[in-house]
């Protein structure tokens, strides 16, 4: 089936991740997953770590971990604001378990110099990853 | 007058010197590059920030938050974005200059100066034993972990209320030829509101505008620092090319000149040399 498309397009401070037109997508909210179709009204939403999915023309599906940022649907066009984005195939499972391992030591540690903050948000990271990893190989 | 071999030894010299210059100079082309097209990656990012922010400030009554909140101004701290090394014309002198002008015309409130970058921190140094905070070293592209580090003191002296504002002055590029000094507010945010409100009613936040405006504005802050850390890193590597190249002309200029007066010198000394062997054998008839 035929959709209406809309235009995606997905920024990090680095670089312009993902520019094109794709007929669905699915966000990690920071009150829980929404889906934006065409034609979604205006909106803007924080977004937390999680999986994004979105669906492309001719139902390509593409798989991304988000960690965190925005998205703003205004004019049929939807831009995201990621703090830092990567497709699930290019997750590299070790490095993810071994940020897991890091930063799980660190919060057990309960030493004075450990920032407990940023080593959660590490760890909320890291089991993000591998999370993403996961349901797109099983997926 | 210098002898020849006064001469000899000079343009060598110069020519060594040409050459560091010309070297430089190929460095600071092969930053710049990089620095710009950090810079320019950011940018759409930037853009699209400032758009939301703007957006989510008028959305209405509701919204408050300290960043954008204006207190009565007692002290304010400006940070200075310098470069590490020299050798780049005017670059640390004119943010210097401009910092220090605005200071003198704050009157009574006091002034903090939170230098970046070595030159910054020297000058800075020097008058203030001990500053802090201070950021000595800014390497040479905007590195997210000192951005992260200067936002955090940014933003804990205006929290803390040490500080009721924050005012940034880098070096705004503009292109490889050109760049200017920019002082601008960093906190309390500016709010363009007012214009463009009627048109973007209804839009759904989730959560609220204000739970939507306690994230955004840290990483918005977060990124204009780094964004203002980017500008001056292009600026930098660009002001250091253009003084690298002025060198490398100024030193074949020398070295032309320099050849000029050794010839002459080597053919006076021929000359000398005829001249007392005619007279010799003059002599010696």
């Amino acid at each position: 089936m035929a959709m209406n498309p809309f235009r995606l397009r997905i920024l990090t401070l680095e670089e312009s991740f993902y520019e094109g037109d794709v007929d669905s997508l699915i966000a990690p909210g920071a009150d829980g997953y929404f889906g934006v179709l065409a034609h979604h009204a205006p909106m803007l939403a924080a977004l937390r770590p999680g999986k994004l999915l979105v669906r492309e023309r001719d139902s390509i599906e593409n798989v991304y971990a988000v960690s965190g940022g925005f998205l703003e649907v205004s004019d049929n066009s939807v831009t995201l604001l990621a703090d830092a984005i990567e497709s699930a195939a290019d997750i590299d499972l070790t490095r993810a378990e071994q940020a897991k391992q890091r930063a799980l030591e660190r919060i057990s540690s309960r030493r004075g110099d450990v920032d407990i903050a940023r080593a959660e948000a590490a760890l909320t990271r890291a089991l993000n990853r591998v999370a993403v990893y996961h349901s797109w190989t099983s997926g | 007058m210098q002898t020849l071999r006064d001469i000899r030894r000079r343009i060598r010299s110069v020519e060594s010197t040409r050459q560091i210059a010309r070297a430089m100079e190929m460095v600071s082309a092969a930053r710049l590059k990089r620095a710009q097209a950090r810079l320019l990656s950011a940018r759409p990012y930037a853009e699209s920030m400032e758009g939301v922010v703007r957006k989510v400030c008028s959305a209405g009554e509701g919204v408050s938050h300290p960043f954008v909140s204006k207190r009565d101004v007692e002290a304010v701290a400006v940070c200075v974005i310098a470069s590490d090394r020299g050798l780049c014309g005017a670059f640390n002198a004119n943010v210097i200059r401009q910092a220090e002008e605005f200071a003198a015309q704050q009157g009574d409130v006091h002034v903090r100066f939170v230098p970046v970058g070595k030159k910054a921190a020297q000058h800075f140094g020097r008058r203030e034993k001990g500053l802090k905070p201070c950021f000595p070293e800014l390497g040479p592209f905007a590195e997210p972990a000192i951005t992260k580090a200067l936002t955090a003191e940014l933003t804990r002296l205006y929290l803390e209320g040490e500080v009721q504002e924050v005012w940034m002055d880098f070096t705004h590029f503009i292109s490889s030829g050109s760049r200017r000094v920019v002082l601008e507010r960093l906190l309390p945010v500016e709010l363009e509101g007012g214009e463009g409100t009627s048109e973007d009613y209804g839009y759904i936040y989730e959560p609220s505008a204000d739970m939507l405006l306690g994230t955004l504005l840290p990483r918005y802050v977060e990124m204009k620092v780094f964004v203002r850390i980017a500008e001056s890193c292009a600026s930098e590597h660009s002001a250091r090319m253009v003084a690298m190249s002025f060198a490398t002309k100024n030193a074949d200029d020398m070295i032309f000149d320099l050849t000029l007066l050794r010839n002459r010198a080597r053919q006076s000394a021929i000359t000398k040399e005829i001249a007392d062997i005619v007279g010799t054998a003059e002599v010696l008839r």
